[in-house]
């Protein structure tokens, strides 16, 4: 069992990374998906994954909770870090790990319960069992997702009677009532009309003080709009990571550039 | 019309035409078991017919042949005087055909029905009632006869059954300390003495219930049947009787529900060709329930392992070919493993643990409701792992990651999400394969059914759950009267009957089942995934 | 957070649990079909002569025998004493002399009687003296003892000098021969013995009694058969001239055993040619290198055991003309058999040797399930299933190739009948119906699948066949006109005014058709009644008799046909439905705008794409009817005969096993042939379905590359 204690008291030093991917290199069977990608991911920031489809953004997100190991086949070299300790060292409880790093799914995908038990899952199956303690993550959760005044009155209602926005600010939710330390957004808006997405959006932008966010998107514009730091990556390789502005204005890299302006991807 | 040929229409007919053939056939078949079924405990009206050579019968017309040489087929019952139930006459000599209101039908305890008209009641050989008072007072003492035997035989099936259970749970005790050589004389004398002391409990019981047997013997009453003979009959050896020619549409109701009450909760008489069916329905249900309990849990968790923790690779598929090739394997293959492993080699060497005393005569070495379950269960265990697993699959990803992500164990996933969502394909799993447990024959009836059961499974005395027992079930019910008893003909409307109810149970059973994965799939299909 | 530990340790032992469910279902699936396999193996072990023990005395015997559970064996001395010992141990346990012996009188001869341990034995005075020997037990304290007593029951003089040979049956008929004559001691009608005495002229080599017909069979030098009876004589024809050195019946007195000089070994059986019946040597056995003294019969089966002057032990099986086993014994005197055959007694001088004889199923091989045989009481070689008779000396005839006949018989019936039908169906409901259509047929279906077949069978067995038997000249009509009224009324249809046909066309046809279908069977069955009774005076089956010798079974393959294809027909409709459907639009829509029609589009591009899982479907059917039990046991008489006619019945595999497997007692040859059967019907399904489900997959595979 890891017993990293939590200290959330101290405040936390902007400049020192959360997680850090140092020489990642992954393999899907013989396919080389990943190759030599190092990355820091600063604390209360939101960091943005860009590039094109199949470049490896998706894949590299769910390295940080260890979502791939779920699937077979999978061969990874390099580590990643978490509060300075590699998450894929043996001793790691995958479990405790993915509490701590949630992760919102490119689909919304409720459980198939009502609001409050959607909300209330992950501290329950985390032992949570204190009614009124449930009852108040729950709230502070929905409130902090933007969604409370919305369904304050219905939270015995199935989460499938939610409009796709409202579910997917649901799964954010049902995420943080974990108390996770990061967060990780696979394009969590590609589902969602304009309007949800400019919710989701303004969302984000909130919980960057409480929480650190690493997010995928296919839309730079979002990029641009949400994040702090982008990182642009293309057939497995990190071209370029740097500030957002100084990629969206003047990249060093002319891949970067190119595929900024669209002339590919 | 040549348009019709050309276009190759005519062709769509035909396959119309065998589409309507599949239907009209399945509308049919339940058409022909419903008809049959339903109506045979309706007291149709008694016709006395006489032939032109004078001679004269009393009997329900149940079938009329437009043959060449037309005849009618006559219920005449009184299977003791005539030796059949059924007589054909040829209705060119038919002379005269009535359906005087004063022909009795008179269900006995033997012998089937009897049809006739009644003259008086007698006790102890003195007339106490003729002519019109006859039947009222006929109708007083059946029911205080009926009282009194009612009386007899609960003395009869609880005290003198406990009794009789509890003497032969002190005789295997003897044989078991003489088996592994403890018995010494002071315990043998206690044991005798219980025993003494039980028969005698017995024997004073035995008594009480011939005294109240005896309390009705006096009491007969005199028919006369169509030919004009008469025949007396003992009041305590009837069961109900009812003049149908004089009946009211409600009597008649009366009389059918009262009859269809019989059949749905008494025991069977007359080698299962009458009375009810109770223990046949009794171990249908407890075979199907106890099946369940090894099934579902089984079936769960090999889809759970199929779907959710195997890895998918060849040996799994391998797998589940296997177990969609287990579902086509004939039953009686199932039934035959069941005879061989479970009844002789599980059951047989339980024996030479538990009762080695009791060999050579066997306590689980030989089919009963327990050996019977299992093997259906077997049987049954592709119905649920293909319905589960079809479940699980329907369960998207998604869900399953988005626990993963929540700090949620594999097992809290399976238990508190995957399960609950896939709960409707397993219960349609569970139905499904009742229903397949409910309308299987062949590997029961050697692996534990049998013809007539004594004692039901589950009883009042001591551990009440009797599994090694054997038990009667419905489908056999109706192989066996249908086509081991002695007299099929007769036996026929009592097999119509019982068909009608396995179908009924059996396609309530699949309605349930259908309805419920609809309902599934609509689920599903209104969810946003 | 709380309890961590827990649930990490509920998590692995949920996972444990799960994957060892998962084990269970492996070990299941292969469990069943070991298990099958593992019962069916020892009818193909090799039988076995094992030698057990042995023992020695001061004394030499005549005669040796042993006590059926092979706890006390004896010996018969020339003294008249019989010695009681324990096989394989050299102390006397009891000795008890025959008190019928005069002093100075010396047993010459013993013979067993077939089938009890009586005896009878030949003096050196020409005396037959007659006993039993029992073999009581009793317990005392916890141990078993078995006391031999010996019960002599009658003395007679039959001849004045010794006796030489003896033959002697259980009722205490008897042949014997002395220096000189042929004594023979047969009952009469009243029972009462009768006693022949006469000289023979040519030596005789070998005496065989038969009780079955009170006849002593006499062999001479000349190699000559006399069949000798109270009140006449004959000789056996088609004798070959070869001297006999023993001969001897077997269980039931049908099979005569001849050894001739040379070792050459036949088995005689009553043959009727021609109205008349001749001993004829219809089963040959192997040959053995020495001369055979000895025949020994089982008491059990049709083996019997031979020994030769070489010192071989053979064992034999009658029926399947098989040599069993071959053991030589280093001592080459006398022997006999166990009571059970299953153990041999071999003596010579002063030693006894105990062998032990394994030989549970001596009659399976692979001639006697699927090859012709040629048995008891028949006059040719002939496939037979009869498993059991009335008595102990019954051959069983194991033949599968009836049930085998008689399962591909039904199955074809059934499929002949559903599988057209339900392809149509298919066709209609995937191709033509309305969608509504469809939402009712596949419920409607469903039920079809899940009727009870025992409520199926018993629907054919007790409603349909009496009916059936009545209308089959009818059915026939209606078979006949049933395409003519259909296009009539296609004919029809499409005359009449669009106003009313419109609601039933695109998909509801199968409503306007019904009725038609009602009209096919009301003109049918009126042009059959009237066919009927013009032609056949209004009794078909008389007809049939008459006319064409062929008789109707009540339950008969059409019955059959029609409840099986019940049972099949939702199978076949469901999988080629299913393929049909999943037939890819684009690939009918692309016909349809060609300008086909809705007919050409199904038969020009969707049967040929979804041909393999119609096939498919078919087979999956044909494994349900092989398998299916209830219906056939039901709707058939049962009855194990090999006739292709549509007016008889059969007996299936699946019905055997269900009708048989009650009456066979555990381990029994009869019970490992029936899970020979249902191993049989295992694999034939599981074959069947996995070709099946393996051609469904590569067709899926195919829709999906489309």
């Amino acid at each position: 069992m890891i017993a990293e204690p939590k200290n959330a008291t101290t405040p936390r030093e902007s400049s020192s990374p959360m997680m850090r991917a140092v020489d990642i290199e992954m393999y899907y069977g013989t396919q080389h998906a990943l190759k030599n990608v190092s990355m820091d991911v600063a604390q209360n920031e939101v960091t943005a994954l860009i590039g094109p489809s199949g470049c490896g953004k998706s894949t590299f997100l769910r390295l940080f909770n260890r979502m791939n190991d779920l699937i077979e086949n999978v061969r990874i070299e390099g580590e990643i870090t978490l509060d300075g300790k590699n998450i894929y060292d043996k001793s790691t409880d995958v479990v405790e790990l993915r509490k701590k790093v949630g992760m919102i799914f490119q689909k919304s995908n409720p459980f198939p319960k009502s609001l409050y038990e959607n909300v209330a899952y992950g501290p329950k199956v985390n032992g949570e069992n204190n009614k009124a303690r449930l009852d108040e993550i729950v709230e502070r959760c929905l409130r902090k997702a933007a969604l409370w005044e919305e369904v304050k009155d219905r939270l015995k209602a199935s989460a499938y009677s939610l409009s796709g926005g409202q579910q997917q600010r649901l799964c954010i939710a049902r995420a943080m009532a974990v108390d996770p330390e990061v967060i990780l957004m696979d394009e969590p808006c590609s589902a969602l009309d304009p309007i949800a997405t400019q919710k989701i959006e303004d969302l984000i932008e909130e919980l960057k003080h409480d929480f650190t966010i690493v997010i995928v998107t296919h839309n730079m514009q979002q990029a641009a709009r949400v994040s702090d730091k982008t990182a642009f990556m293309w057939m497995g390789e990190l071209i370029e990571f740097n500030n957002t502005k100084k990629i969206f204005t003047s990249p060093d890299k002319k891949m970067t550039e190119d595929y900024i302006t669209g002339r590919f991807g | 019309m040549k348009k019709l040929f050309k276009s190759g229409d005519i062709f769509l007919w035909f396959t119309a035409a065998t589409l309507g053939a599949i239907i009209m056939s399945v509308l049919g078949l339940l058409f022909v078991v419903s008809l049959n079924g339903v109506g045979v405990f309706w007291p149709a009206s008694l016709a006395e017919i006489s032939l032109k050579n004078g001679s004269r019968f009393i009997g329900e017309i149940t079938v009329e042949e437009n043959s060449e040489s037309p005849r009618i087929q006559i219920k005449t019952g009184n299977r003791d005087i005539y030796g059949t139930d059924f007589k054909w006459l040829p209705s060119g000599e038919i002379n005269s055909l009535s359906y005087p209101e004063d022909i009795m039908l008179v269900e006995r305890r033997e012998f089937g029905p009897f049809l006739g008209r009644l003259i008086s009641v007698e006790e102890d050989g003195r007339t106490i009632a003729s002519g019109n008072e006859a039947w009222n007072t006929l109708d007083n003492l059946t029911i205080r006869a009926q009282k009194l035997l009612e009386q007899k035989s609960k003395i009869e099936k609880y005290e003198i059954g406990s009794i009789n259970s509890e003497i032969e749970r002190l005789r295997l005790e003897i044989k078991r300390l003489k088996f592994y050589g403890e018995l010494d004389s002071s315990r043998l004398n206690a044991l005798d003495h219980a025993i003494g002391q039980k028969q005698n409990e017995y024997t004073s019981l035995q008594k009480t219930a011939d005294d109240l047997a005896g309390r009705t013997s006096g009491l007969m009453a005199t028919f006369s049947i169509a030919d004009g003979t008469t025949k007396k009959i003992h009041l305590d050896k009837i069961i109900r009787f009812a003049d149908p020619n004089r009946m009211g549409i409600f009597e008649k109701w009366f009389f059918y529900f009262s009859k269809v009450g019989e059949y749905l909760f008494d025991e069977p008489r007359e080698s299962n060709m009458e009375g009810g069916v109770f223990p046949a329905i009794f171990g249908t249900v407890m075979m199907s329930l106890l099946m369940t309990i090894f099934v579902v849990p089984f079936g769960v968790v090999a889809a759970l392992y199929l779907r959710e923790y195997a890895h998918q690779g060849w040996l799994v598929q391998l797998i589940r070919i296997a177990v969609n090739n287990l579902a086509g394997v004939p039953s009686i293959v199932f039934g035959i493993f069941g005879l061989g492993f479970f009844v002789y080699a599980c059951g047989g060497t339980l024996d030479h643990w538990l009762y080695p005393e009791r060999l050579p005569s066997p306590t689980w070495g030989t089919g009963g409701i327990l050996w019977a379950s299992l093997t259906l269960s077997l049987l049954t265990v592709p119905v649920v792992i293909v319905a589960t697993e079809e479940a699980l699959t329907s369960v998207p990803k998604g869900v399953r990651d988005a626990s993963l992500a929540l700090g949620a164990t594999k097992w809290q996933t399976t238990w508190k999400i995957v399960l609950p969502a896939s709960t409707p394909g397993i219960l349609t799993g569970m139905i499904l394969a009742m229903a397949r447990g409910a309308g299987e024959v062949a590997p029961l009836m050697i692996t534990g059914v049998v013809k007539l059961a004594p004692n039901l499974p589950l009883d009042a005395n001591f551990p009440f759950f009797h599994l090694d027992r054997k038990f009667m079930h419905l489908g056999f019910h109706i192989y066996d009267v249908g086509f081991q008893s002695p007299n099929v003909e007769a036996a026929k409307p009592m097999v119509f009957m019982t068909a009608l109810l396995l179908i009924t149970i059996v396609l309530l059973l699949n309605l349930t089942a259908i309805i419920i994965r609809a309902r599934l799939r609509k689920k599903y299909q209104g969810s946003t995934f | 957070m709380k309890r961590p530990n827990f649930r990490h340790i509920t998590d692995k032992f949920a996972a444990g649990v799960i994957t060892g469910g998962g084990i269970a279902l492996i070990v299941i699936i292969l469990g069943i079909m070991s298990f099958i396999a593992y019962q069916v193996l020892p009818l193909w072990r090799t039988p076995a002569i094992s030698e057990a023990m042995s023992s020695s005395f001061s004394e030499s015997f005549l005669f040796v025998g042993v006590e059926e559970n092979h706890e006390m064996a004896f010996g018969i001395a020339e003294h008249g004493e019989i010695v009681f010992f324990k096989p394989g141990q050299s102390t006397v346990i009891n000795r008890s002399a025959l008190r019928l012996l005069k002093p100075g009188e010396k047993i010459s001869v013993v013979s067993e009687a077939f089938g009890r341990q009586t005896f009878s034995v030949g003096t050196s005075e020409g005396r037959l003296i007659e006993f039993e020997i029992k073999f009581n037990t009793t317990y005392e304290s916890q141990r078993k003892i078995i006391i031999p007593e010996v019960i002599e029951t009658s003395a007679q003089a039959i001849d004045l000098s010794s006796i030489k040979q003896l033959s002697y049956d259980s009722r205490g008929e008897f042949a014997a021969t002395s220096g000189t004559n042929l004594i023979i001691g047969l009952k009469d009608e009243n029972d009462s013995t009768q006693i022949r005495r006469e000289a023979f002229s040519e030596k005789i080599t070998a005496l065989a009694i038969r009780p079955l017909d009170r006849t002593v069979f006499v062999a001479y030098e000349s190699g000559q058969i006399e069949i000798r009876s109270l009140s006449k004589k004959e000789i056996m024809k088609n004798r070959d001239g070869i001297a006999i050195s023993a001969m001897n019946f077997l269980i039931g007195d049908m099979t005569l055993v001849v050894a001739g000089a040379e070792g050459k070994l036949e088995g005689y059986l009553p043959i009727k040619d021609q109205g008349q019946t001749f001993w004829r040597a219809a089963r040959k056995f192997e040959n053995s290198e020495g001369t055979i003294t000895q025949i020994l019969p089982s008491w059990r089966n049709k083996c019997f055991t031979t020994r030769d002057s070489r010192g071989h032990i053979k064992l034999y099986h009658a029926t399947t003309e098989r040599l069993l086993a071959d053991w030589q014994s280093p001592i080459a005197g006398g022997i006999n058999l166990s009571p059970k055959s299953d153990g041999i007694l071999v003596q010579q001088g002063q030693a006894i040797n105990f062998l032990h004889v394994n030989n549970p199923h001596p009659e399976t091989n692979a001639t006697t399930f699927f090859g012709k045989n040629l048995y008891e009481g028949y006059d040719e070689a002939s496939y037979t299933w009869q498993s059991t008779g009335g008595t102990d000396d019954f051959e069983p005839k194991m033949s599968l190739v009836p049930l085998i006949f008689g399962t591909l018989k039904a199955t074809l019936y059934a499929v002949l009948l559903a599988a057209p039908l339900g392809i149509l169906g298919a066709l209609y409901v995937s191709q033509f119906a309305h969608p509504r259509i469809r939402v009712i047929m596949k419920p409607t279906v469903e039920i079809m699948a899940a009727l009870p077949s025992v409520v199926i069978g018993f629907l054919a067995g007790l409603w349909l066949a009496p009916i059936l038997k009545n209308v089959i000249v009818e059915i026939f009509f209606i078979m006949i006109i049933f395409p003519l009224v259909l296009i009539a009324f296609a004919i029809l249809f499409d005359k009449l005014p669009k106003k009313w046909t419109d609601p039933f066309r695109y998909g509801y046809e199968v409503i306007a058709v019904v009725p038609a279908l009602f009209l096919t069977i009301a003109v049918g069955y009126g042009m059959g009644s009237f066919v009927e009774s013009a032609v056949m005076h209004g009794d078909f089956q008389n007809w049939l008799y008459s006319a064409m010798e062929i008789r109707m079974d009540q339950r008969n393959s059409m019955v059959v046909g029609i409840a099986m294809s019940f049972a099949v027909l939702p199978i076949i409709f469901t999988i080629s439905e299913d393929a049909m459907s999943s037939v890819p639009r684009h690939l009918t829509s692309a016909s349809l705008a060609l300008g086909a029609t809705r007919w050409q589009t199904a038969v020009l591009v969707v049967l040929p794409a979804a041909s393999a899982g119609i096939f498919s479907s078919v087979m999956i059917g044909l494994g349900r009817a092989v398998g299916e039990t209830m219906i056939v046991l039901m709707a058939t008489g049962n009855t194990p005969i090999m006739d292709w006619s549509v007016f008889n019945g059969m007996r299936t595999l699946s019905a055997n096993i269900a009708v048989e497997i009650t009456e066979a007692p555990e381990g029994g040859t009869l019970y490992r042939t029936l899970f020979l059967s249902g191993l049989m019907l295992f694999t034939m399904t599981f074959t069947i379905n996995t070709v099946a489900e393996w051609i469904r997959a590569r067709l899926r595979k195919k829709y999906a590359m489309l």
